[in-house]
């Protein structure tokens, strides 16, 4: 019996709607991804400049509270 | 399921006015020179369903984003460029325009309905467009190649690219987390702490804890359950009578720490300048090769041009005449020749990065407010000389690795750099005899010194822990990266590898359908992973007669059994993918293709995807006249490309079209190019009737026997009237009227076109008529020709048998 064969985009979209829950991944970064992905904007340097501002929102956030 | 009813595009890629496909469901051939603009069509439909061009500049961007290439060059800015397409589910109808609103190209798509955006977006799910491109890749490509190629076929490319994104950024969350050196700068607040509480500190807890039984020398009563306490503690245990010390002890103890940091980085930086130098020379040394990387991208841009909009053969640099997929051959050999040289152009370009990075994070230290403070006293003087030294030596290296290697590496010198840490060590040896003495003179005031304690304590702990928060952060970074990368490659191999699983069958029967003469046995496919475990190509193994699993494919199969099985994996995924569209564009697919080959891909359309609406493209003429003869009995519609600078490309129109148009003006007395009309129309119609008669004409190549005109042609059938003695003779007088019509029998009339009356044109029209009436049948509106011919009666008639004359073979 065959399966169904799924195309590259429900495959892509199946695949980004999966991440999160992926064991021992971090979910702030996740939700990065799965978000440009989903505005078709995931490009290297949109993801580089994604997890850079992600980065300095968890040294800086955290640091007031101290 | 979908199927198309009509195209329309204005100033779209090769069309400049308009061109109109009216397909009402059925399938279309279409035949155009190379660079007519056939693939105009081609874009359209991708650009109207799946918003870009995947092989026009910025694909991975939105089709507006290549909206200047999409338009029209010779559009007027003011005018739109649009697409236009019906199908046979109204509700899907729509026209997409591009338009240029202040400076930027906006595109917009009429159909707003959720049907219309729910229909789009399966497109993107669909195998709908196979172009020559992505057989041509999957033809001469490596294994990895053939990978990328096959997935493009299938509609996969999304998925090799979204994994090299994912991949590109786990490497570079790595090395930036490497080259920002937190391990050492961690280790370095950390010694602080040791220094100043003589005790290892990991965590808060343990920090609160260390500086309140440091209080309790002092028996200050103050209760210390934070940070903040800390930060409001300080001001308290300043004292003004010591102050000045305190602050220089702070000052020089901190400036001391940034010495003592410098002297460890410094070997570093020597050693990223000496590699990079090292690299530089090497280039400098083999300046050939580096031009000859120079020499690279014009390759790779120029294999860009020629692979894809670029028809000629003929080499666009020299002009000289070459075939095409030679010439795309060549420049590919040229390109993987050059691999030697951009892996030495990969050592320089880390060399460099190192190089910059070091001397980033250095000049970041050394330009800071520490190092600025100028106390006036002699030390503090001494040290900026020092930082500012050092910063302009390291601001040479700096501008030394900027050098661009294409401008010459011989003429940019690199000259020879060091930090000298002498001077460092020296300082770091007077501070520390100025802190004992600042701490011999603060002896007895025990609150200034655990001020002091505190307070650089304090900020190491705090640098401490935000640097450690970055270092996790990053170290979070990775490891999502690294598992969301893990889990994409095997989602990329179950992919490739169920496709395979499911479909070896259908792709071995389309195969064996194009090579019926059994040479290769079953085809099998297997995906081949590299030691990363990442998806590294595909491996293609057959039996070819009698021997057994041959690999690679090129070993033994010709670039058309290749070409076939380029065809046979689209085709697989038509059928196994396409659920919403029932209609597939081929554009130029048979141009690898022998003409075995494009006879049995031919039958397999016709015979295996009858149910599909085909709009098949083609520049191979010999292939389109097989072709047009069997699928116009199959009510497909058959159009020809062409392009002229007044019109860009557009569609010739077709007998029938012509002569309604020409009926429609003399209605509406409309002189607008009527004359021309009918000079077109008797060309059409005589080279279509010449050829049923099998009139014989003198020998030309194809492009000049093309351009015969009505003289030529009349005269020819003229010839073969006389030659039968055709009665009634008189009857025969209508050709005689028409050649020796000024307007078309001369074949100067048809360049210079003579200004003709509204009534000498319905004269001209009349004897059209009349010379329609000798050879078309009013009953069945065929024409005679030679394929109705009647060896028993020996004559030559229409379809039906109504219209016929005695003919001699």
């Amino acid at each position: 019996m065959k399966t169904e064969i799924k195309s590259a985009q429900d495959s892509l979209d199946e695949f980004f709607l999966r991440i999160p829950s992926i064991d021992g991944v971090d979910p702030k970064i996740v939700a990065k991804i799965s978000q440009l992905y989903s505005d078709k904007k995931l490009t290297d340097s949109n993801l580089t400049n994604a997890l850079h501002e992600l980065q300095m929102e968890e040294i800086n956030g955290k640091n007031k509270t101290n | 399921m979908v199927k198309i009813k009509q195209i329309e595009l204005h100033g779209f890629r090769g069309v400049l006015n308009d061109l109109t496909l009216d397909l009402n469901n059925r399938s279309a051939l279409i035949y155009g020179d190379n660079a007519s603009g056939k693939s105009s069509i081609t874009d359209a439909v991708e650009w109207f369903l799946l918003d870009s061009v995947e092989h026009l500049p910025s694909a991975q961007e939105t089709g507006s984003k290549q909206g200047q290439a999409l338009r029209n060059v010779f559009l007027k800015e003011t005018d739109s460029s649009s697409v236009k397409i019906l199908f046979n589910t109204p509700i899907l109808d729509s026209e997409k325009i591009l338009s240029i609103i202040k400076n930027n190209v906006e595109a917009k798509q009429n159909n707003k309905t959720g049907e219309f955006k729910e229909y789009v977006a399966s497109c993107e799910r669909e195998s709908l467009i196979l172009r020559h491109k992505n057989l041509l890749d999957f033809i001469s490509n490596s294994k990895k190649g053939k990978q990328d190629a096959l997935f493009e076929i299938l509609g996969y490319s999304g998925i090799t690219k979204y994994y090299v994104i994912l991949r590109k950024s786990l490497n570079a969350t790595k090395k930036q987390a490497k080259n920002r050196g937190l391990d050492d700068l961690i280790s370095t607040q950390k010694e602080k702490l040791i220094t100043q509480l003589h005790t290892v500190i990991a965590t808060e807890e343990q920090f609160l804890d260390t500086i309140r039984k440091l209080l309790t020398d002092i028996i200050f009563d103050e209760s210390i359950n934070s940070l903040d306490d800390i930060s409001k503690l300080l001001p308290k245990l300043q004292k003004p009578a010591n102050n000045d010390l305190v602050v220089e002890k702070i000052l020089l103890t901190s400036l001391k720490d940034a010495m003592d940091s410098l002297i460890k980085r410094i070997p570093n930086i020597n050693e990223c300048y000496n590699t990079f130098r090292t690299a530089f020379a090497a280039f400098a040394s083999e300046y050939e090769e580096v031009k000859q990387l120079l020499l690279g991208n014009l390759l790779e841009n120029g294999l860009k041009v020629i692979d894809g909009e670029y028809k000629e053969n003929t080499c666009p640099l020299c002009e000289n005449d070459i075939d095409r997929e030679q010439l795309i051959a060549r420049l590919r050999d040229r390109i993987e020749s050059l691999g030697t040289i951009r892996q030495k152009k990969k050592r320089y370009d880390d060399a460099k990065s190192d190089l910059s990075v070091s001397t980033t994070e250095l000049l970041r230290l050394l330009t800071s407010e520490l190092f600025k403070k100028d106390m006036n006293v002699e030390l503090s003087q001494k040290v900026i000389a020092v930082a500012t030294l050092y910063s302009a030596t390291i601001k040479q290296m700096n501008t030394a690795s900027a050098v661009e290697l294409s401008a010459d590496p011989l003429a940019a010198a690199v000259p020879e750099l060091e930090v000298d840490s002498s001077k460092c060590i020296g300082l770091v040896a007077e501070l520390n005899l100025r802190i004992e003495l600042i701490d011999s003179l603060l002896a007895s005031d025990k609150t200034s010194q655990i001020y002091i304690q505190i307070k650089l304590a304090f900020d190491a702990f705090t640098e401490m822990f935000k640097l450690q928060k970055e270092r996790s952060q990053f170290e979070r970074m990775v490891k999502t990266l690294k598992l969301i990368t893990d889990e994409y490659k095997q989602m990329q191999k179950t992919i490739i590898q169920s496709f395979l699983d499911n479909f070896s069958d259908e792709i071995d029967g389309y195969y064996q359908f194009m090579n019926p003469d059994g040479k290769v046995g079953k085809i099998r496919l297997s995906t081949i992973e590299n030691e990363d475990e990442e998806l590294d190509g595909l491996r293609i193994d057959y039996d070819f007669l009698t021997l057994t699993s041959v690999s690679p494919p090129q070993s033994l199969l010709s670039e058309s059994n290749l070409n076939c099985l380029g065809l046979a994996f689209f085709l697989t995924s038509v059928k196994s993918l396409n659920s919403k569209n029932a209609f597939i564009i081929l554009d130029d697919v048979v141009s690898s293709f022998d003409t075995a080959h494009r006879i049995r891909f031919a039958d397999l359309l016709i015979e295996q995807f009858g149910d599909y609406q085909l709009l098949v493209l083609t520049h191979e003429q010999i292939w389109y006249n097989h072709f047009s003869a069997i699928v116009k009995k199959k009510n497909w519609v058959v159009k020809t490309v062409k392009w002229t600078i007044e019109k860009g490309s557009f569609l010739t129109p077709s007998p029938e079209g012509l002569k309604q148009r020409i009926e429609n003006k003399i209605v509406e007395h409309n002189e607008d190019n009527l004359g021309k009309d009918i000079r077109e129309y008797v060309e059409m119609t005589g080279k279509s009737l010449a050829q049923g008669m099998e009139v014989r004409l003198p020998f030309r190549y194809n492009d000049t026997n093309e351009e015969r005109m009505s003289y030529e042609i009349l005269t020819g059938i003229t010839s073969v009237i006389n030659k039968q003695k055709l009665t009634p003779t008189g009857e025969f007088d209508a050709i005689e009227r028409l050649i020796r019509s000024m307007s078309v029998g001369n074949k100067d009339s048809h360049d210079h076109l003579q200004k003709l009356t509204f009534d000498d044109t319905l004269a001209l029209w009349k004897d059209v008529q009349d010379f329609e009436k000798l050879f078309y049948c009013i009953s069945c509106k065929k024409a005679i020709a030679m394929k109705y011919y009647d060896q028993v009666g020996k004559i030559i008639r229409c379809e039906c048998g109504s219209l016929f004359y005695n003919w001699k073979k």
